[in-house]
């Protein structure tokens, strides 16, 4: 579905991605760990068409989308919940929501769109019991499942958070986590960027390691998180596999 | 007389209001005070004198035409003077300039073409003064306040009833989150721009029959529009609303007890009364 190949990015001078390739096949959930700075967020924002990559290829299937603008590729079904605090905070939750149906408000019916609002409702009972307020005053937890139930509203085809986990008491992303975990049952394709790799390698099915604009290693999340590299680096474990 | 007094403000507020307003609605898309905004105005008026008395066009067809032309005009700056700095990385400054450059060509422009002397432009009533009972009012104004209302009533239900009107605001608040959301954000700064045009032409065919039609108009209310949308708090419609108004309500109370000398003097004594006491101006968020 998405095939990322050999991308360079820079900011100005400074080289980022250093000749990247990835891919996500239809119904699998990918995910991507990597420090702080490793390029992860310039990865999915060039992928999204918000940053120019300045050579290799994105493919999304089958056309090449490297050179698309980005409300055209979020258009195109690649949905992507931005790190930090992504809602229009002077919006209440329900512009919001109706911001995030903005691709496709045109193109399905009435009912099509009561039907995405009851199902971000039934995911997310707590943004449906706040529709009036503004999206600003709520609180990180529901600010970041506000912003997933509006990318749910753009009907993605491939849907990429970045760091969904992000400064959230560990409840919260527990909670975030089970709701994924229901998207992913229902056969959405995702690709996940997370800082916190054992939640990220459990969650999901294929991994990549990004360090220094590079992918250093790939493969299955049992393996991924089974391999020495992986533990010590990046699950903080020292030792054997268990 | 109190009444006059109070029904000439509110028509002059209008006039800043609409000015602000576009003022606001560029600020708004992209960071910018658009310096030849009361050209727009000035150019909206000298285009409905060829439209009427050039042309001897019907006057709404002349005036539809002088809002269609100005919105272009709009759209060109935007393509000429900001697109181009914005993909070089430009500062704001820089477009700041080149706005102040294009008014002032605008202005050189229309001295050329329409000559140096104030035109007369015919109002929207034929009558010239309405009369209430036992005091009377201008009939323009009567224009004033009615083009202001209509205009601020659409631009309201547009912004707030329409999702394309939210999305323009959206993309003013967060672009990159606009973006994400499938906004075409150039399209939406490209129509925040004909808007502006627009609303500041219909301004200056409203006014022109008050002020007369010259090539000088358009500082000066440009500047008094760009007060309106500062007391208002850059970037708030609404705000430039209530700036607008205010203004043009003191600006009459004051002209009378003082001197209509001082109107622009005055102005901005009211701006930096407002700025001393509300730094964000009324409106305005203090931080974004
Ligand atoms: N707008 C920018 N301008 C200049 N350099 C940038 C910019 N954004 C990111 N960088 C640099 O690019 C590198 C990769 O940043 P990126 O945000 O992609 O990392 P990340 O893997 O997402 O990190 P984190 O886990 O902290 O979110 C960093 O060295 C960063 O300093
Ligand atoms: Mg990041």
């Amino acid at each position: 579905m998405l095939e990322v190949k050999n991308i360079e990015t820079a900011y100005d001078q400074v080289r980022v991605l250093k000749g990247v390739s990835m891919s996500v096949k239809k119904g699998e959930v990918v995910t991507l760990i990597g420090n702080n700075g490793a390029g992860k967020t310039t990865l999915i924002n060039a992928i999204s068409g918000i940053l120019k990559p300045k050579a290799g290829s994105i493919e999304f299937e089958g056309k090449e989308i490297a050179k698309v603008a980005p409300h055209k590729i979020t258009r195109m079904g690649i949905v992507q919940v931005p790190e930090g605090r992504p809602i229009f905070g002077n919006y209440t939750v329900l512009q919001n929501l109706r911001m995030g149906s903005y691709p496709v408000y045109r193109k399905i019916s009435k009912d099509e769109l009561k039907n995405d609002f009851e199902f971000v409702y039934g995911l997310f009972p707590e943004v449906k019991d706040r529709l009036d307020q503004k999206a600003g005053s709520l609180s990180g937890g529901q600010q970041q499942m506000l912003a997933i139930g509006m990318a749910l509203m753009s009907h993605p085809i491939l849907l990429l958070l970045d760091e969904p986990s992000l400064g959230l008491a560990p409840i919260l992303v527990d909670r975030i986590f089970e709701t994924l975990e229901v998207l992913k049952q229902k056969g959405l394709t995702i690709l996940l960027v997370e800082q916190n790799a054992n939640l990220a390698l459990s969650f999901a099915d294929r991994g990549y390691v990004l360090d220094l604009g590079k992918v250093v290693m790939e493969g299955d999340c049992k393996v991924l998180k089974g391999s020495k590299e992986v533990r010590e680096a990046y699950l903080g474990l020292v030792g054997k596999a268990c | 007389m109190i009444l006059q007094i109070i029904i000439s403000g509110i028509t002059m507020g209008c006039i800043y209001a609409m000015v602000g307003f576009g003022f606001a609605l560029v600020f708004n898309s992209s960071q910018i005070m658009n310096f030849a905004q009361g050209e727009f105005l000035m150019l909206g008026a000298m285009m409905h004198y060829t439209g009427t008395v050039v042309l001897k066009l019907p006057f709404i067809v002349s005036l539809f035409l002088s809002l269609v032309t100005i919105a272009l005009v709009a759209v060109l700056i935007e393509a000429l003077a900001i697109n181009p700095l914005r993909k070089k990385g430009a500062s704001i400054v820089m477009m700041v300039c080149s706005f102040i450059s294009f008014s002032i060509i605008f202005k050189n422009l229309a001295e050329v073409i329409w000559g140096k002397y104030p035109l007369v432009i015919q109002g929207f009533f034929s009558q010239e003064i309405f009369n209430l009972g036992n005091s009377s009012i201008q009939s323009q104004s009567v224009a004033v306040i009615g083009a202001a209302v209509v205009s601020m009533f659409l631009l309201w239900y547009f912004f707030s009833k329409t999702m394309f009107g939210m999305a323009l605001v959206a993309s003013a608040f967060n672009p990159k989150m606009a973006h994400l959301c499938g906004v075409n954000v150039r399209g939406m700064i490209i129509t925040s721009f004909i808007l502006s045009g627009a609303s500041s032409a219909l301004a200056g065919v409203v006014v022109g029959p008050i002020s007369f039609v010259s090539s000088f108009i358009g500082f000066d209310l440009g500047i008094k529009g760009f007060c309106a949308a500062a007391i208002g708090g850059m970037g708030s419609p609404v705000g430039a609303i209530i700036g607008g108004l205010l203004l043009g309500l003191l600006e009459a109370v004051l002209g009378v007890y003082i001197s209509t000398a001082y109107s622009t003097i005055m102005a901005f004594i009211i701006l930096l009364v407002v700025l001393y006491v509300r730094p964000q101006g009324i409106l305005g968020v203090s931080s974004r």
